[in-house]
């Protein structure tokens, strides 16, 4: 009898459409002390599974059907809610969930939330003993001045901080066996890398048993022991780690696995050397007003003085962590932000300048794709009218000849004319990226931004996008500029690369020599960060340590020097300068220009 | 947190100049002549023309404005047409009474909507809750002067055991006489210890306060089963029950604090209805408060006292807004 | 044809999903039911009473005052109308009042949000402060006031209703456009090139529609209330209008001799607000995005 074991478990839910099974699971066997790592897309009945193990599953609509889940022998769903409550839950088995802003009570201090728990789950533990307690823990998670975090309220708190009280909590408990549910999703890679470094440890030190729920197959690799595939709702390949990873069974395991590999680029060569878009010394800065506090009038600096130059027919891959400003650049580019200072040259042309006295005409020349398919298609709109909408700005076309442009236009993408008189909830996540792809096309842009292209749709579809807009870019001579955190899609798609940190770029150069021999060591920390199957096992994990500085109050001198492992005293003082690797390729980093 | 406060109250001085100017905008522009009302039907030019000078309508309107904005920054809020009384001063006279009934009416709400809105919550989708949803649908979907009515037949008609309506009965006063501390009769009587003309009181104000109560006691309680109910869903008490904490600790302390903004705003929300449906009330069961005094003001057309009591009953709900929103406030999520 | 049908179909399905929903509510479906029934009977009213001609100022003095019985369902007045027959007419006149009034109140209000949610800035913080200011009246209030200067009438009291009532749909518009206006589509449209109106009429207000139907049909039992009070007071409609609130404030001074006359036109007002309420309650649920998932 193993540790922990689940057999012929089926959940369902009800809904209007009728009963859909949403977990059906054969078998599933953990051992004690073992890391067990699930993986699935979102939707496939992970959560569900989380849930159900401690009876939290909201029943109705969800139904559990049959099967057994044996915790040491004991089958769980045979226990009553009370029961479950006062041994199992906490003090058995603990959970970590996806969001640490969701799951953390906004009204509570840090403090009152660890105290409650630690006395549910101690008995006879008084308050003082708790607080006590409570202080060791957040030290356990390696967070500094835990008195001060003890007062604090969780919207005070860094994500990375958030998830680390919310592992402390579930350290409170002294459970034996947990389940994190994705505990890195909403995270950095930087601060990822160092969370599960984080739970490796403690789960060696307090000998606990993990199931590791994620959503991607390099998380799992460095991570776990142990992985099984989930796919629509069943468990289609189970085994060791390095098994599953290296020789495959499954056609879908195969899938997941080619969505992480970094695919190397092929030619991509510019032959044209045109200057498409030249951006000079761009800042954005947003005025902070705090309606209630009142504070005084503080500035963000989301971009800080941004160049470079892009050639017709060339691809930019922007990367960095979420708030460095690379979505605030794009849109300031488009003209749907003023900037604060700086210039954009367009074809020869200052856009801000155009924009003033032509209105939105520029914007013909500039589309963009969005992350999300589902919201950036209006739901109440027609395909047909969707599609059409920057046809309708630009030309008057009669009834019939639009219908013509459209059909042509979703031809193009792969989308059957018959979606002309659908509305987008009909589609599937690729399907709808494919219609935003034709709609951005239909004004004839020569500059297309690409924001998180293939981030929020399957992996089946993914790799699909990828290749329509290959064929898209060469057939309609298109530039782009991609933002991604996938480096996989930006090592697929890009010539050319830049590295963002807290509103400046500091690295700017060739994809290839980039990805191959990174320099500035922000760019290397960041890349160092990511899994990848090729490493199995933490060892191969680096983090960065440290949270990323608020933009309100930018460190002095050089705005990485409170994380970097090369900084000097001069970093602390003095920003630096543009340093020029060769004629392409510069960072910007005291420490390299000096060496 | 003190700023923010001094930040909503100068907010609320704004909107207050607002409603004034509303107010006076409806006086003095829509096709209605005060000074007929004043000098009465049968006046002569003469004395229409000598109402006008003493109303000060000749005047250019804006100057009218000022005028009117700094009568009422003295508390003048105007003669009345019938009595030729300050309003300010009648009002005065009424106020308490108002008060009094609305005050008892607001503890009876927050004491029965609150409890039974939680437990509402609790028993999501038993017979308790259906029950308890049927009673606070029914409760706001019943007109109040109705309930009042109704109320009479039963308690004072059938089964003879409450007063028809006052405030307190003449026989009582002829023993021990009206103190006049706060104004508020039942907390008078409590202070000056007349327990008889208390007890006496009491029986007058269980009616109306019953029959005001019952729209706030519906929507407070409707209110805080859905704040609760969704609080409930959040994703962090799903999370403190996997830490084991018990489901009484979840719904009394977690839950609870998180919807206390949402209820907060409702209980000033209903409170403005209340208000109103007080004064519809008051006039049935002849309580001597603002509702009687409104009522008689629209038979007799009394506009200077519709529009005082329009004015003082803004005031009163900008002030519960501005409550409400200091409570608001408490929340760690606001003071960001 | 082939076209429209596959236009139509998501809103079949999605009309399949709201009865659906709405079946599972027992209470619900009843109040919808009699809601339907009291439309019918509101609509053919003058086909169905047994005494159409007892509306007006009829009288008949020997039949004053009498009780229910098999005759006169509710009894008659002091005029020796038929209640019943006033009763039924009654739907008529509050149904139309408060359609009325809500309608009113809708096109004052949604486009006044719509605008301030979609621009912001300026333009909001003006729309705002006046709708603060028409929201600081507690409501009832500002109507009594509006149709003691304007006059008696049902019509001015509709219109007194709909003046104080537009702001909490300018509120909630503006709170949805808002929300609506960080999606992603909008943002779309404003990189294509899309002028600002047709941003705020064609993606921003369609996608506010479903909050506003729930508050629209929420509100119509309060509306149907605040008629009866403003009439019980004088304010609203005039005799001889059969109007629920009048009848109960003629009857009053018969009462608690004569309590026919205040019982039934009650009850009826009762009923009606009450299908309302549940049925608002309802929608919300159906609508209400997070229940929709489920």
């Amino acid at each position: 009898m193993a540790f922990f074991e689940i057999h012929d478990l089926v959940v369902k839910h009800k809904s209007f459409e009728g009963v859909k099974t949403v977990l059906d699971i054969k078998e599933l066997k953990i051992e004690k002390g073992e890391t067990y790592g699930l993986v699935g897309e979102s939707g496939q009945g992970k959560t569900v599974l989380a849930l159900t193990i401690l009876k939290l599953l909201q029943c109705p609509p969800g139904i559990i059907e049959s099967g057994e889940i044996l915790y040491e022998g004991e089958d769980l769903l045979k226990k009553s809610q009370h029961q479950m409550q006062r041994n199992i839950r906490g003090q058995k088995i603990a959970m970590i969930f996806q969001d640490p802003m969701s799951c953390l009570n906004p009204v509570f201090r840090v403090g009152t939330t660890m105290i409650d728990v630690l006395k549910k789950n101690h008995k006879g533990m008084n308050r003082k003993k708790a607080y006590a307690e409570a202080i060791r823990l957040l030290g356990e998670v390696k967070l500094a001045d835990a008195e001060s975090i003890m007062e604090k309220y969780p919207h005070q708190l860094s994500g990375g901080q958030r998830q680390r009280v919310i592992i402390a909590l579930a350290l409170c408990c002294g459970a034996e066996f947990l389940i994190a549910d994705e505990p890195t999703r909403n995270l950095d890679v930087t601060i990822q890398a160092s969370i599960l470094k984080l739970l490796k440890e403690l789960q060696e030190k307090y000998n606990i048993t993990v199931l590791f729920i994620a959503n991607n197959l390099s998380l799992v690799s460095a991570f776990c022991d142990k992985v099984a595939i989930l796919h629509d709702s069943k468990i289609v390949e189970e085994g060791l780690v390095e098994q599953v990873v290296r020789e495959p069974k499954d056609e879908y395991t195969k899938v997941l696995l080619e969505a992480v590999h970094t695919k190397s680029q092929e030619n991509l060569d510019v032959v044209d050397t045109d200057v498409l878009l030249k951006v000079d010394n761009i800042k954005k800065y947003f005025d902070i007003n705090d309606e209630i506090k009142h504070q005084k009038h503080q500035t963000l600096k989301a971009v800080d003085g941004v160049s470079f130059e892009l050639k017709k027919g060339e691809v930019l891959g922007i990367v960095g962590e979420s708030g460095c400003g690379k979505s605030t650049l794009v849109n300031t580019i488009l003209g749907l932000f003023a900037p604060t200072d700086g210039k954009v040259f367009f074809d020869g042309v200052d856009v801000y300048d155009d924009l003033k006295k032509n209105g939105n005409a520029f914007k013909k020349n500039v589309q963009i794709v969005f992350q999300d398919p589902f919201w950036s298609l209006n739901p109440r709109w027609l395909i047909k009218d969707i599609v059409a909408e920057p046809i309708d700005v630009y030309e008057k076309l009669g009834e019939q000849e639009r219908l013509k442009r459209v059909v042509e236009l979703l031809k193009m993408v792969g989308i059957p004319e018959n979606a002309c008189y659908k509305y987008p909830h009909e589609f599937s996540g690729g399907q709808r990226q494919r219609i935003a792809i034709a709609r951005s096309l239909a004004s004839n842009p020569k500059l297309v931004v690409l924001d998180e292209p293939t981030s929020s749709i399957d992996v089946f579809s993914q790799k699909q996008i990828l290749e329509l807009l290959k064929d898209l870019k060469d057939e309609f001579h298109l530039t782009n500029i991609l933002i991604s955190h996938d480096l996989g899609v930006v090592h697929a798609l890009s010539n050319k690369i830049a590295v963002m940190y807290l509103g400046k770029i500091v690295e700017f150069g060739p994809a290839d020599e980039i990805f191959k021999n990174p320099i500035h060591p922000y760019t290397k920390a960041l890349f160092d960060a990511i899994p990848d199957l090729e490493t199995i096992g933490m060892e191969g994990l680096k983090t960065l340590e440290g949270q990323i500085p608020s933009p309100i109050n930018p460190p002095s001198g050089c705005t990485f020097h409170t994380r970097c492992n090369q900084c000097c005293e001069k970093c602390k003082e003095k920003a630096p300068e543009m340093f020029w690797v060769n004629e392409n390729h510069y960072v910007n980093c005291t420490v390299i220009a000096e060496n | 947190m003190l700023k923010y406060i001094g930040k909503r109250i100068l907010g609320s001085l704004l909107v207050l100049l607002g409603v004034v100017t509303i107010t006076f905008l409806i006086s003095r522009v829509l096709p209605s002549d005060p000074a007929v009302k004043w000098a009465g039907q049968r006046a002569t030019a003469e004395q229409l023309e000598q109402a006008r000078e003493e109303l000060g309508l000749n005047d250019p309107l804006y100057m009218q404005y000022v005028e009117y904005i700094g009568d009422l920054l003295h508390g003048d809020l105007g003669k009345s047409l019938k009595t030729h009384k300050p309003v300010s001063e009648e009002l005065g006279e009424y106020i308490p009474a108002t008060l009094e009934l609305v005050i008892m009416a607001f503890v009876l709400a927050i004491v029965l909507g609150i409890p039974l809105g939680i437990y509402s919550a609790k028993k999501k989708d038993k017979m308790l809750d259906h029950a308890s949803r049927v009673f606070s649908i029914g409760a706001v979907s019943l007109p109040t002067f109705w309930v009042a009515l109704f109320l009479q037949l039963i308690f004072y008609k059938t089964l003879n055991v409450l007063p028809l309506g006052g405030q307190v009965s003449v026989t009582a006063t002829i023993f021990e006489s009206r103190p006049h501390i706060t104004g508020l009769l039942l907390l008078d009587c409590i202070l000056t210890g007349k327990f008889n003309l208390f007890m006496d009181g009491l029986q007058h104000i269980i009616l109306p306060c019953i029959t005001i109560a019952l729209y706030p006691i519906g929507l407070v309680s409707r209110m805080t089963r859905s704040a609760l109910l969704e609080i409930l869903n959040e994703d962090y008490i799903v999370a403190g029950r996997s830490y084991g904490l018990t489901e009484f600790k979840m719904l009394w302390k977690y839950a609870l604090k998180n919807s206390l903004g949402a209820t907060a705003t409702d209980v000033a929300l209903s409170m403005g209805y209340t208000l109103t449906s007080t004064f519809l009330v008051e006039a049935i069961f002849s309580w001597p408060g603002i509702g009687s005094y409104i009522t008689s003001s629209i038979t007799s057309l009394d506009f200077p006292a519709i529009i005082g009591v329009t004015i003082f009953g803004a005031v009163s709900y900008i002030i519960l807004n501005l409550i409400a929103d200091i409570i608001i406030a408490t929340d760690p999520r606001v003071r960001l | 044809m082939k076209n429209i049908k596959q236009s139509l179909k998501p809103k079949i399905d999605s009309f399949k999903k709201s009865l659906y929903l709405l079946a599972k509510n027992k209470l619900s479906l009843l109040a919808l039911i009699i809601l339907v029934l009291i439309v019918l009977m509101a609509i053919f009213a003058p086909w169905i009473v047994p005494h159409p001609e007892d509306i007006a100022d009829e009288t008949h003095i020997t039949e004053k005052f009498l009780a229910p019985s098999a005759a006169y369902f509710f009894g008659t007045d002091e005029l020796g109308r038929d209640i019943f027959t006033r009763v039924i007419y009654g739907a008529r006149v509050s149904i139309w009042a408060a359609v009325l009034a809500v309608g009113l109140a809708l096109i004052i209000g949604v486009p006044l949000g719509a605008i301030a949610g979609s621009i912001g800035g300026k333009v909001d913080n003006v729309i705002m402060r006046i709708t603060d200011v028409f929201l600081s009246f507690p409501p009832l209030l500002l109507a009594i006031a509006l149709v003691a200067l304007l006059g008696s009438s049902l019509t001015n009291a509709t219109i007194a209703i709909a003046i104080s009532w537009w702001p909490w749909y300018t509120r909630l518009v503006r709170g949805q456009a808002i929300s609506v206006k960080e999606r992603k589509f909008v943002q779309a449209a404003e990189t294509i090139g899309t002028s600002r109106m047709k941003i705020i009429f064609k993606h921003i207000l369609p996608n506010t529609i479903s909050p506003i139907i729930v508050q629209a049909s929420m509100d119509m039992g309060g509306v149907i209330l605040t008629v009866a009070s403003l009439s019980f007071w004088g304010l609203g409609a005039q005799a001889p209008m059969p109007e629920w609130g009048l009848m109960i404030s003629n009857g009053q001074s018969y009462f608690p001799d004569k309590w026919w006359c205040c019982i039934f036109p009650g009850i009826a007002i009762f009923i009606t607000v009450l299908c309302f309420n549940l049925l608002g309650d309802a929608v919300r649920e159906i609508l209400d995005p997070k229940t929709r998932k489920k």
